[in-house]
């Protein structure tokens, strides 16, 4: 044993522990700090700080001092701030690389506090920069109708609407195209499979069987005849499921061209709302007048909303499935990191218990004294087995009646996610933003914020309402919205529109916007409504709808003319191919079933049971 | 700067003199783990515990660990795919669910592809090194050193002051 162990390595091994121990004491709070920064960075996809950090392994607490972590969609400003946060975890899970805090307070919490310098990643991970094009590319899809009155100010120039422009023309062009190719398609594969000469052989075989007499024939003649009845008897078989094939091919093509034909009458109007924006004339439809007022505040309010809601997934995904993420970052190369959810097990993280004191400064409706209450916050909610409960109540007002709720329920505890919540908010400073890309500004004043949602799987449902009673308007301000594409008046909406907008909008004190939202949780379809809305639509109808209804009638006119020859073309194609595949195909198939059968008797006639 | 030429000159030592080629060998197979590997990981800290329990050629461990830290850089993105590869073997789940929430095996990081597919490639590679660098040392001190110690510039230097202070440095 002397001669293998070296007994003297005690020494500098325990010498290397005492100092591996010392360097733990004067670098853990340093390293927890940088590893709390990195791991809020990559979770929120901007940068996290933290003043100051302290682990006591001892009396298994950690408290965290001055954490701020920037907002992805605004880096000047802060998502939250926390003056303090105290977390009393367990020791023993730490040897299998879990963190289990069993109680976490939360002191001191800021929202959207300014940033001296800014918020965003140099290295954003790849995962949360995927996600934020995902919903900016969603925000630069959804189709905000503009609002533009100058159209009704010009002549209404019908030859601006192009042949090639229109769906219905390339739709009609593509039916009559396809129908072609159908057909020949149909008639090269007829003349292959050519059932003629066997029809005709059949018919002979058939005549010679009705002529026969079997005691003429004798046993070998007989014989003879089954064998090739059997033979003609198997071809016709195989050719009728071969021609009953081409039938059913031919038929499934046309139901396809029948229906892109039933859907020229679609594209025909998809054609006229095409010409009319084309020819900027405005809608006098409500809803699609609320949606090019307030599209745009909508679509930026919801960014950030659909980001945190598909963020959830992110970080607390359903299932016990593998998960990848990136390695720890060093020299070496990072590879990635796979965990392996052991349902038997405890999760990686999990905050059992969050308190949390929030305080809303100032002099506003909302200032006041909040409580926010969450459980089962976990990294692995299928392992874990219990959804995450989260509430938030107003514990004191400082000035004015308000009424705060905000309660949330994410259950990823299955394969299938099913999240809620819901939020009151009343009493509380609205956005203010300008509308319609307009120099006209809606300030909403203090009011109500509702917002529901629900989700379940990759479906998103929800909707989002706010109401004032006391909104103040102003005219000619540059925009406020951040992100919004909204634009001055002079340049987006012209001095006609703003002049008639405004005189509709200007004396309104009570304004109700609601948004709701459906559809995929990374790409929903946005629906509109607003009181504001109904002013303008009811408001143009009464000064313009005469004007515009001749305009439309133009549009669709010259529209009908451009497509009429096109579409009558696919439909005389279409019958055309009906006749000609029912007559053929139809015909060809009726033969060989009807020269089958025939066989079949004539057989059955004359040859004896065992020869059949 | 008189540990370093302390250390080099106990590398010269040991590669010309010090040990057998089988101990040496063993001590540089070893030694590589360090280079392939990422450096600060579970595994590391028990292979060196081992090392300095047993009676394992230190600088020849150390002269493992220098040649290997290029290679182990150069060969990341093979470790990379092959620690994914095993990572995702659906069969291999159990047995990686079990290793990664193991206590105190949970901290080696076994389930990051980088240290997984380097430490699998060294636990495979090591004895053919051994081997190979058993035939390399034996090799290296019948043919060039004993060359080199015939040469006049080496007996020269032997017998200088240069030589004088080298031995200063020279391990007892």
């Amino acid at each position: 044993m002397k001669k293998i162990l070296r007994w003297k390595a005690i020494v500098p091994l325990t010498l290397i522990l005492v100092l591996c121990g010392i360097a733990w004491w004067l670098y853990s709070d340093k390293l927890l700090e940088r590893s709390i920064e990195q791991m809020g960075a990559d979770l929120i996809g901007a940068r996290v700080d933290l003043e100051e950090a302290d682990l006591s392994l001892g009396e298994a607490r950690v408290r965290l001092v001055g954490l701020a972590a920037a907002n992805p969609n605004s880096p000047m400003r802060n998502l939250f701030e926390a003056r303090e946060i105290i977390a009393d975890f367990r020791v023993s899970p730490l040897w299998r690389k879990k963190v289990l805090i069993e109680q976490a307070s939360i002191r001191g919490v800021r929202f959207g506090t300014e940033r001296s310098e800014s918020g965003e990643l140099e290295d954003p991970s790849p995962e949360s920069g995927r996600l934020l094009r995902e919903i900016s590319g969603w925000a630069d899809r959804v189709r905000i109708p503009p609002l533009n009155l100058e159209g009704l100010n010009t002549v209404v120039d019908v030859e601006a609407v192009s042949l090639d422009s229109l769906t219905t023309v390339v739709q009609a062009r593509s039916i009559v195209t396809v129908a072609d190719s159908v057909r020949q398609g149909w008639e090269a594969d007829l003349s292959k499979l050519n059932p003629a000469p066997l029809v005709d052989s059949a018919r002979a075989l058939v005549e010679q069987l009705n002529t026969a007499n079997p005691l003429t024939l004798g046993i070998t003649g007989v014989t003879e005849l089954a064998n090739s009845s059997r033979s003609v008897m198997s071809s016709l078989t195989s050719m009728t499921d071969r021609v009953s094939a081409l039938d059913s091919t031919v038929r499934d093509g046309m139901g396809t061209l029948t229906r892109s034909v039933s859907g020229l009458a679609d594209a025909r109007f998809a054609d006229y709302d095409y010409a009319r924006r084309l020819l900027r004339l405005p809608s006098l439809d409500a809803p699609n007048l609320s949606a090019s007022l307030f599209g745009d505040m909508a679509v930026a309010r919801l960014k950030p909303l659909l980001y945190w809601v598909n963020q959830a997934e992110r970080f607390l995904p359903p299932g016990l499935d593998p998960r990848r993420r990136a390695g720890p970052q060093r020299p070496r190369r990072a590879g990635v990191t796979v965990t392996f959810p052991d349902e038997t097990s405890d999760p990686d993280f999990l905050l059992e218990t969050g308190d949390a004191d929030l305080e809303i400064g100032g002099e506003g409706a909302a200032a006041g004294a909040y409580a926010a209450r969450i459980t089962g916050l976990t990294t692995q909610p299928a392992v874990y087995g219990q959804p995450l409960v989260a509430m938030v109540e107003r514990t004191g007002a400082a000035v004015g009646p308000t009424d705060v709720r905000v309660n949330l329920a994410i259950d990823h505890t299955g394969d299938v996610i099913n999240d809620s919540g819901s939020a009151f908010l009343n009493g509380i400073d609205l956005p203010q933003f300008n509308i319609g890309g307009s120099g006209i500004q809606l300030d909403l004043g203090q009011g109500l914020s509702e917002l529901s949602l629900s989700r379940t799987g990759d479906g998103i449902e929800g909707r989002w309402m706010w109401r004032s009673d006391a909104v103040s308007w102003t005219r000619g301000a540059e925009s406020v919205e951040q992100g919004a594409e909204a634009q001055n008046v002079g340049q987006a909406l012209g001095a006609f529109a703003e002049d008639f907008l405004w005189d509709t909008i200007a004396s309104l004190e009570n304004v109700e916007i609601s948004v709701g939202f459906s559809g995929s949780a990374t790409g929903p379809s946005l629906r509109i409504g607003s009181n504001v809305g109904q002013v303008v639509a009811t408001s143009l109808r009464r000064e313009l709808g005469e004007r515009i209804q001749q305009a439309e009638q133009l549009v669709r006119a010259r529209v009908d003319q451009l497509v009429d020859q096109y579409v009558g073309e696919a439909e005389s194609k279409m019958a055309a191919l009906d006749t000609e595949v029912a007559q053929v195909v139809g015909v060809r198939l009726t033969e060989v079933t009807d020269v089958r059968a025939e066989l079949e008797r004539a057989i059955r006639r004359i040859l004896p049971a065992g020869q059949r | 700067m008189y540990m370093i030429l302390k250390l080099i000159q106990k590398l010269i030592a040991t590669l010309n003199s010090d040990g057998t080629p089988k101990q040496v060998a063993a001590g540089i197979a070893i030694g590589t783990v360090f280079g392939l590997t990422p450096l600060i990981n579970l595994h590391n800290l028990v292979i060196f515990a081992i090392v300095l329990f047993f009676k394992i050629t230190l600088p020849a461990v150390m002269l493992g660990w220098f040649v290997s830290i290029p290679l182990g850089f150069a060969l990341d993105p093979l470790f990379d795919r092959l620690g994914q590869q095993l990572l995702d073997v659906l069969t291999l789940n159990p047995f990686w669910t079990t290793v990664t929430n193991a206590p105190v095996i949970a901290l080696a990081n076994l389930n990051n592809s980088v240290v997984l597919g380097s430490l699998v490639v060294w636990l495979v590679a090591a004895f053919p090194l051994y081997l190979i660098f058993r035939w390399a040392v034996a090799r290296y001190r019948e043919t060039i050193y004993a060359r080199i110690k015939r040469t006049k510039a080496f007996q020269a230097m032997k017998a200088s002051k240069v030589y004088n202070f080298y031995r200063l440095f020279r391990p007892e």
